[in-house]
């Protein structure tokens, strides 16, 4: 009989890309295969990723018309010109609705008690969900900015770049760098429900603050005072230091240094989401079933 | 002697009053019995519209008024619309889930009750959160906008009209279900757009927009004239305001009829929850 077969070899490779691996490509080659597989997963249902972009695209449009009504009769407004404006929002939009999206599918999991399987299996936990979200995340990204590029481009004008190719490097690298702090950080805020039930409240917290310090507003709008506050929390991390890069960085200088903020930030994030995993950890108990 | 007394039965409006009432009351206990995560839920979402409040106090420092609104103005759209999305999903918290619940055969459970099941439906769940929006919004109208009495209860007036607006686009976009299975994502959509457009001024989206905000996203019933009404304290301009909320339902609650002669019932066994 000549019916359709199974793909054993590619099942074989996927073991044997999970294995542990002593060396750090075998480290990589493990979680790129995770995240590789979660992107096909992802691709195989193109249409759950339809409202998502309608709403993206309904804040980069109600956005804009707030901006071009705001900056009338003005030349700028805190330094930034009405197509910066337009452009900062799409892009620090872009972090939150594209990359900033881990939490509620994150604590269903954990709620619904996979972590009692996942956790005896030959990889780490964190980056394995690392690897199996940011895949997905950073691929619908592309599309979304896409969608938020023809909008800001029809509302506000196209953006011109100081240093076209620094800028856009800089801006896939910021943008890498935003999502990975992201996931650790909300992260973290899943792992509270191994001490309160109810963790979502935390979330909205640390989403809201998101919004105010660098998401809808560059930071140059914020009271002075705030404005310095901010520089020691991770927020400008998330979506000022991505949206200045590619809207108003003026030289290599400020594109470095918001880049070193945010690996800065990515470390620190490591070492807390570590911390609480491994208090997290010493909280679990399975029953076995 | 005939001694059987025939009870009158109570009117129809009436009835559905009770019914609905009862509803709320058992919907309300069960929250109650998770009482602090019913405060949490209440307290995280008040600050969770505050936090716009911020935006607005941060940005119109630097703009100055926007397509002709203050602070002010905002937080009083800000104020009516938050108090009208709690209310709509106190009272009727499955406005949301209509969709799924026609998708997934869960109708053959209501159709079977002797109430009316669009009624039933709506009613039989509430929304925790939704009480932080309720609070938050007479918060705003009182502290932020700076109501006094009879400002309140024109804001109450509107917050109820504002609630049944929501309810009915809400379930009336829903009702796509019966037509095209799963329409969560356009019934989503419709449901964003009423309530993103409500909370920004009406003229940043030009004059092109204004026709949309009085049909398919009701933003200027909803937000809009209840704005204008309020700044003057024009309480005959009220009831007429406040038409638009009945006709809405009305053509929501035709659809769901309409909808209903499509629907066919799986044959599910399943009780309430």
């Amino acid at each position: 009989m000549n019916g359709p077969k199974l793909s054993a070899p590619d099942s074989r490779n996927w073991e044997r890309a999970i294995r542990p691996g002593r060396t750090v490509t075998g480290w990589l080659r493990r979680y790129l295969t995770v995240a590789s597989t979660s992107v096909q997963n992802r691709l195989a249902y193109p249409a759950g990723v339809l409202g998502l972009a309608i709403t993206y695209a309904l804040f980069v449009f109600v956005f804009a018309s707030v901006w071009t009504s705001a900056s009338q009769g003005k030349t700028d407004i805190a330094g930034y010109t009405l197509v910066q404006l337009g452009w900062y929002f799409m892009i620090a939009e872009l972090s939150i609705f594209g990359a900033g999206r881990f939490f509620f599918a994150l604590s269903r999991e954990f709620r619904g008690g996979a972590v009692a399987y996942q956790i005896s299996r030959p990889y780490s936990l964190v980056f394995y969900h690392m690897a199996e979200r940011l895949g997905p995340v950073l691929t619908e990204s592309l599309g979304l900015a896409v969608i938020g590029s023809l909008i800001a481009w029809a509302m506000v004008g196209p953006l011109p770049l100081v240093m076209p190719l620094v800028q856009l490097a800089s801006l896939l690298l910021s943008f890498l760098l935003a999502a990975s702090i992201q996931f650790l950080l909300q992260f973290c805020l899943v792992l509270l429900v191994f001490w309160t039930e109810e963790n979502t409240a935390f979330f909205w917290i640390y989403q809201k603050l998101t919004f105010i310090l660098g998401a809808f507003l560059p930071l140059q709008f914020l009271p002075d005072q705030l404005q310095a506050a901010v520089w020691f929390s991770p927020f400008p991390a998330i979506t000022y230091a991505p949206a200045r890069i590619l809207t108003a960085a003026t030289d290599g200088t400020e594109i470095a240094g918001l880049l070193g903020f945010q690996a800065c930030w990515l470390v620190l994030a490591g070492l807390l989401c570590a911390l609480v995993w491994s208090r997290a950890k010493r909280r679990l108990s399975v029953q076995g079933g | 002697m005939d001694t059987h007394t025939t009870r009158q039965r109570p009117g129809l409006i009436k009835r559905y009053g009770r019914f609905l009432a009862t509803s709320f009351s058992v919907n309300l206990a069960g929250a109650m019995e998770y009482r602090a995560n019913f405060i949490v839920q209440v307290l995280g979402m008040m600050a969770n519209n505050a936090a716009f409040a911020l935006f607005w106090h941060f940005l119109l420092q630097k703009t100055g008024s926007i397509g002709g609104y203050t602070f002010h103005d905002i937080m009083f759209l800000w104020a009516l619309v938050s108090g009208s999305y709690g209310l709509a999903h106190i009272v009727a918290g499955n406005i949301g889930e209509l969709g799924s619940i026609i998708r997934e055969g869960n109708l053959d459970t209501y159709l079977l009750q002797p109430k009316d099941p669009w009624i039933n439906i709506l009613a039989s769940k509430t929304v925790v959160s939704a009480w932080g929006d309720l609070v938050y919004g007479y918060l705003v109208i009182v502290f932020l906008v700076g109501a006094d009495l009879p400002h309140v209860l024109m804001f109450t007036c509107f917050v109820i009209s504002g609630a049944a607006i929501f309810a009915a686009v809400s379930a009336a976009a829903e009702c796509m279900a019966f037509a095209a299975g799963d329409s969560s994502t356009i019934s989503g959509a419709i449901f964003e757009f009423l309530l993103t457009f409500s909370l920004y001024p009406e003229k940043i989206f030009g004059p092109w927009l204004g026709w949309v905000f009085y049909s398919l996203i009701p933003a200027g019933f909803l937000a809009f004239i209840p704005r204008s009404i309020y700044e003057s304290l024009d309480w005959p301009l009220v009831p007429l305001a406040m038409l638009a909320a009945p006709v809405y339902l009305a053509l929501s609650y035709g659809l769901f009829r309409l909808g209903l002669r499509r629907y066919e019932s799986g044959n599910q066994i399943g009780i309430r929850s």
